[in-house]
């Protein structure tokens, strides 16, 4: 038996994993994808893990602002069935910088992995 | 559908760029369920349920204070600032010999009149008279009226006289003293530029000196004395202020 790890708002009970994690996972979605909007990278964050990530849009939106307004992300608004949609993609200047928050929290998660799951 | 989302969002006080975001993320996730196969009524109940007022609100909050937090600290700062400095300015201009007579009262027969001082308007920022020292937490004597201007404003002489005494210190800055007729005696504090030499003779609305902040003094101010055969008088008295 395991749970779900939710990514609430903080104050959750999960706020140990999002502390850190979550900016990560905006990063990493988007290195991939190119530009997401928020609705897509929860579910694809869904998708990828088989539906035991659960980003909600009450954590999303805060880390999406917080990262735009620390100059890692950029974004464009564009016209969708009458509503503006706001998407987001990693500022050119600062791809090297989302790089290394991608491969540091790589390098966590094997060494967290070797921790509780150590070979032989 | 988008009517009902737009105003769930405006009841909860989400406005701006973070309600386009909202509703578009509510809207997408109504119209996934709906090309699921789910029925139009039950893909609404359910993106309906899957509203967390809670989470929305502290999500509002949240992205509010990440847009509004350098103009929060530059505010505090300049409160903070603004706060220690009229503290300082305050404590510098305290005159610290109480040994002197202070002479309140308004002489009737004191026919002077001053003329102008300094240009426009006075600002009076700190005023003659015995007052506790916030720092020290002991009465010292003002012993002239502090008057708010900007470094470099022309200070006159209000009456005719001859330059008493002209110099510098650490305290008083670049000062001036000036004796008048019928005992008067005036003194101008932390002046940027003095125009004028010992025993000169001055007449009235004649410019002697410049307004500065040297000695004593954070901000640029001038601390103006008037005293009658050595005794201080109150230059609101004197002055229209």
């Amino acid at each position: 038996m395991h749970n779900k790890i939710r990514y609430t708002c903080p104050m959750n009970d999960h706020k140990e994993f999002l502390s850190g994690t979550l900016s990560g996972i905006i990063l990493g979605l988007l290195s991939q994808n190119g530009r997401m909007y928020g609705y897509e990278i929860c579910q694809q964050a869904k998708s990828l893990s088989a539906n035991e990530i659960e980003i909600t849009e009450g954590a999303l939106y805060p880390a999406l602002h917080r990262l735009e307004k620390k100059g890692l992300l950029t974004s464009t608004k564009e016209k969708v069935n009458g509503r503006t949609r706001k998407y987001y993609s990693i500022k050119q200047e600062s791809a090297q910088l989302a790089r290394d928050k991608i491969n540091a929290l790589i390098s966590f998660s094997q060494q967290l992995n070797n921790i509780l799951q150590p070979k032989g | 559908m988008k009517d009902k989302i737009l105003a769930i969002l405006i009841k909860h006080k989400v406005k701006g760029e973070i309600q386009d975001e909202f509703l578009d993320h509510y809207l997408t996730r109504y119209e996934h369920l709906l090309s699921n196969g789910i029925s139009k009524k039950a893909a609404a109940q359910k993106t309906f349920s899957e509203i967390n007022i809670k989470q929305l609100k502290r999500a509002n909050k949240a992205i509010f204070f990440i847009h509004q937090k350098r103009k929060i600290q530059i505010a505090m700062l300049a409160i903070s600032l603004f706060t220690l400095l009229s503290i300082l300015q305050f404590t510098t201009s305290v005159e610290s010999n109480p040994e002197v007579i202070v002479d309140h009262e308004i002489m009737q027969s004191d026919s002077i009149q001053l003329g102008k001082l300094l240009d426009g308007p006075i600002h009076v920022s700190s005023h003659f008279g015995l007052r506790k020292h916030p720092l020290m937490q002991k009465e010292l004597l003002h012993k002239g009226i502090d008057l708010k201007a900007n470094i470099g404003d022309a200070v006159y002489s209000p009456l005719d006289g001859i330059v008493e005494k002209v110099g510098y210190d650490q305290k008083r800055g670049n000062y001036i003293e000036l004796s008048h007729a019928e005992g008067y005696t005036t003194r101008y504090y932390h002046l940027s530029k003095v125009s004028l030499g010992k025993n000169q003779a001055i007449t009235k609305g004649k410019k002697i000196g410049e307004v500065g902040s040297s000695g004593m003094a954070l901000s640029p101010h001038l601390h103006f004395e008037i005293s009658k055969k050595e005794t201080l008088k109150d230059p609101r008295d004197y002055l229209r202020v």
